[in-house]
């Protein structure tokens, strides 16, 4: 009945499943459940957007290369509705140069649904969420000229990057820009950490929207991700040391 | 502000005007620094060379032109190899230019074997939409997932290349040239691991790092590494080409960007015992 | 309905979906198949949603007379020239392959080229033993800067093989560490898309 090898992947996504929903469940109840830690470069994005305020600079908010099979985007997209109603609330304006075609309407719906639930629908400038191009470095080159035109302030990565992450953070950097990135792309980290003030790495960008929007069903998903990573961590000890015993227990489950 | 001083916060231009130099030094009045080849390019090699005549070899140019100076080198000696062992050779890419990156290395090894036919010994299918997915679809029904038309849009049922393959389960071994997604993760899961397809890829540098575990659990067979990786197959093969040439500014680039990151630390240092020594209070960062 | 919509549709493919990658059941394989197939559809359609944005964004410079018009102008005739020579003699097109060959190919290999010297001025930036942490990482960034290259084997073969070992285990550990907490993080979102609960990525709460 269960393909060859997805024995155990259909057991775990299914407990976690079932976690997620009892734990959101226990959330929406009132329950406790635990607390979230703070993360330094999520609380930065309020700096961020009151540095633009101060100086009247636009911010740039750039959700990456991936599309929308890549479930970094669809971290990346809690954040930019963040960041664009705290821009328009503060009459900020937020520039979003796509790379991806097919994330382009949504990011612009995301974008023009956080000016109107801010009740500045009538701020919000189409262009400025805009399709530059799906050649990553024609992209790139195209992010670069509009941080030097319009003397953006700050810029946040945020998402699914590759080569190109030195090339936008360091121009970022040259402008002197605020720089906030946030990826799971772990060749691209290195960069990140080295050229932006404040780095997300791997599953944080996933915690993202638990911490920007807390409420029962983010919360919950958090809880449920620490619990997964917690089962991981077993499965591993578990394995390596079947493995030194001799034994490849794991392994042969993992297999069936 | 003294000359240490200064070192801790250089203008980046001085980092450039440098590494530009030294670049073109190098470039001019080569070093010859010795090369060996690695273990894992020593495996690509072997791999590739105990394969029987006839057998194909999916080339999956899953890169752009952006990337083929870092990793052209090394396709370029891989398919030579494979042309010189009687190997035939498919093309395709889940990458909008990658079949022209395909038809790139074609069009530069092609007139070395002559003897080499489109459609017999060498096919270039080009680029089809749907990434992960179209690479699920090519272990169901290979012909149907492209289309039944190649790169060029002409029919591929009349090319003798394509007789008796079916699935992509079919070849013999899989050249992945990738940089991103779709790349190597992509292959592994969902042909080469479920399906035990032997594969060896060729990455830029930057990607090496992420891909060292796919290595250890035995889901890949080899990794062949950026130009260095380009300069081992042309020298392990015999196939001369550009990578040999770029090693030493390769080697002298990189000791350029050391010598500037010890710099700044000197500078570090200096401003750090100078506030220390003004009564700074001791900074103890 | 506007919102419920989308959503069902979501819930009710996400279900589908990855029950045709469980479940081995040939009433399945065509669900998956179709699945796959509606994908490529709307990926290649969306494509004209770029061109439509990137035509809106630099049409509306050009009539404006917006600063730096000229260069609107610029792509917006290079984009539907080059469109239209690609449509008209497909990838047979000798003009169409010689400017991709002679214009955008070494273009593209020179943006790429500069990241050389970003790297350079980023690891210079960066790479301060402002503490013992950061002294490790300095260290072990020199040591495999100088040991990938001909020039580590030719100071010494312990640096080459120093290097290595950096990649092959630290540098493994942490890559894998970060990649399957990431992964985990990947299915849960997913796991929230597919049960509803998380909606932010469709343009409303």
């Amino acid at each position: 009945m269960i393909k060859e090898g997805m024995v155990l992947t259909f057991i775990l996504e299914l407990i976690m499943g079932i976690a997620l929903l009892v734990v959101v469940k226990r959330a929406r109840a009132g329950k406790k459940i635990p607390v979230i830690h703070e993360i330094p470069g999520l609380k930065a994005l309020e700096e961020a957007v009151g540095r633009a305020t101060e100086m009247g600079a636009p911010i740039m908010f750039v959700p990456g290369k991936g599309d929308l099979a890549d479930a970094q985007t669809y971290a990346a997209l809690p954040v930019l509705e963040y960041v664009a109603k705290s821009c328009a609330e503060y009459d900020t304006r937020i520039i979003v140069p796509l790379g991806v075609a097919v994330v382009y309407p949504v990011a612009e719906a995301v974008t023009r649904q956080a000016f109107q639930v801010s009740g500045k629908g009538d701020a919000y400038r189409e262009t400025d969420v805009r399709f530059i191009n799906e050649q990553n470095w024609a992209w790139a080159a195209g992010i670069n000229g509009i941080m030097e035109r319009e003397k953006v302030s700050a810029q946040i990565l945020f998402g699914a990057f590759w080569a190109e992450s030195l090339f936008l953070a360091e121009a970022g950097n040259r402008a002197g820009a605020m720089q906030i990135a946030g990826t799971a792309s772990t060749s691209q980290i290195p960069f990140f950490v080295a050229a932006c003030d404040y780095t997300l790495i791997g599953q944080e960008i996933f915690a993202a929207s638990a911490y920007l929007n807390p409420e029962p069903s983010t919360t919950g998903g958090l809880v449920v991700q620490d619990w997964g990573k917690m089962l991981g961590l077993v499965l591993v000890l578990l394995g390596s040391i079947l493995v030194t015993l001799g034994s490849n227990a794991i392994a042969e489950l993992m297999l069936k | 502000m003294t000359i240490f001083e200064k070192l801790d916060s250089l203008d980046r231009r001085w980092v450039f005007a440098f590494q530009a130099l030294v670049f073109c030094i190098v470039i001019l009045k080569p070093v010859g620094l010795a090369l060996t080849v690695g273990d894992q390019v020593r495996t690509a090699y072997e791999t590739i060379d105990s394969l029987p005549a006839g057998s194909i070899v999916w080339f999956g140019t899953d890169y752009q032109a952006a990337n083929a100076a870092e990793l052209e080198p090394a396709a370029l000696a891989i398919l030579k190899h494979c042309f010189q062992k009687n190997l035939r050779v498919i093309g395709a890419s889940t990458w909008p230019e990658g079949g022209a990156m395909m038809a790139r290395l074609l069009n530069q090894v092609t007139p070395d074997f002559p003897d080499k036919e489109y459609g017999v010994d060498f096919l270039n299918l080009g680029y089809r939409p749907g990434g992960q997915v179209w690479l699920q679809q090519l272990t169901d029904d290979l012909p149907a997932a492209v289309g039944g038309v190649d790169h060029f849009g002409d029919p591929i049922s009349e090319y003798p290349i394509m007789d008796g393959l079916n699935k992509i389960q079919d070849v013999a071994l899989i050249v992945g040239i990738h940089v991103g997604t779709p790349g190597t993760p992509e292959y592994i899961r969902v042909i080469t691991d479920p399906h035990n397809v032997p594969m060896i890829t060729v990455l830029p540098a930057v990607s090496v790092a992420v891909t060292m575990p796919y290595l250890a659990s035995g889901q890949l067979v080899s990794i062949v590494a950026s130009l260095r990786g380009g300069a081992e197959y042309e020298l392990i093969s015999g196939f001369s080409g550009t990578a040999m040439t770029g090693m030493d500014s390769q080697s002298f680039m990189n000791l350029t960007i050391v010598i500037f990151v010890i710099l700044g630390n000197i500078g570090f240092f200096y401003n750090k015992y100078k506030k220390g020594a003004s009564g700074g209070g001791g900074a103890n960062v | 309905m506007k919102r419920e919509g989308p959503v069902a549709l979501l819930m009710i493919s996400g279900f589908l979906y990855i029950i045709s990658v469980i479940v081995a059941s040939p009433a399945m394989e065509p669900v998956a198949a179709t699945l796959d197939d509606w994908y490529k559809v709307v990926v290649g359609f969306i494509n004209l949603v770029g061109v439509i944005s990137l035509t809106q964004v630099n049409g509306r410079a050009v009539l404006r007379r917006s600063e730096g018009w000229f260069y609107n102008a610029i792509l917006l005739v290079v984009l539907y020239g080059y469109i239209i020579l690609g449509l008209v003699g497909g990838l047979h097109n000798v003009a169409f392959n010689l400017i991709y060959d002679n214009i955008l190919t070494p273009i593209l290999m020179t943006i790429f080229s500069t990241l050389t010297f970003w790297i350079g001025s980023a690891a210079y930036r960066a790479f301060r033993a402002k503490n013992a942490d950061a002294a490790i990482l300095l260290v072990a960034a020199v040591v495999v800067m100088i040991g990938r290259v001909t020039l580590g084997s030719a100071i010494s073969p312990a640096i080459p093989k120093a290097a290595e070992w950096i990649l092959n285990f630290p540098t493994v550990a942490g890559m894998r560490a970060i990649e399957m907490s990431a992964a985990i993080g990947g299915i849960v979102l997913a796991l929230r898309m597919i049960t509803g609960l998380e909606r932010s990525f469709m343009g409303f709460d």
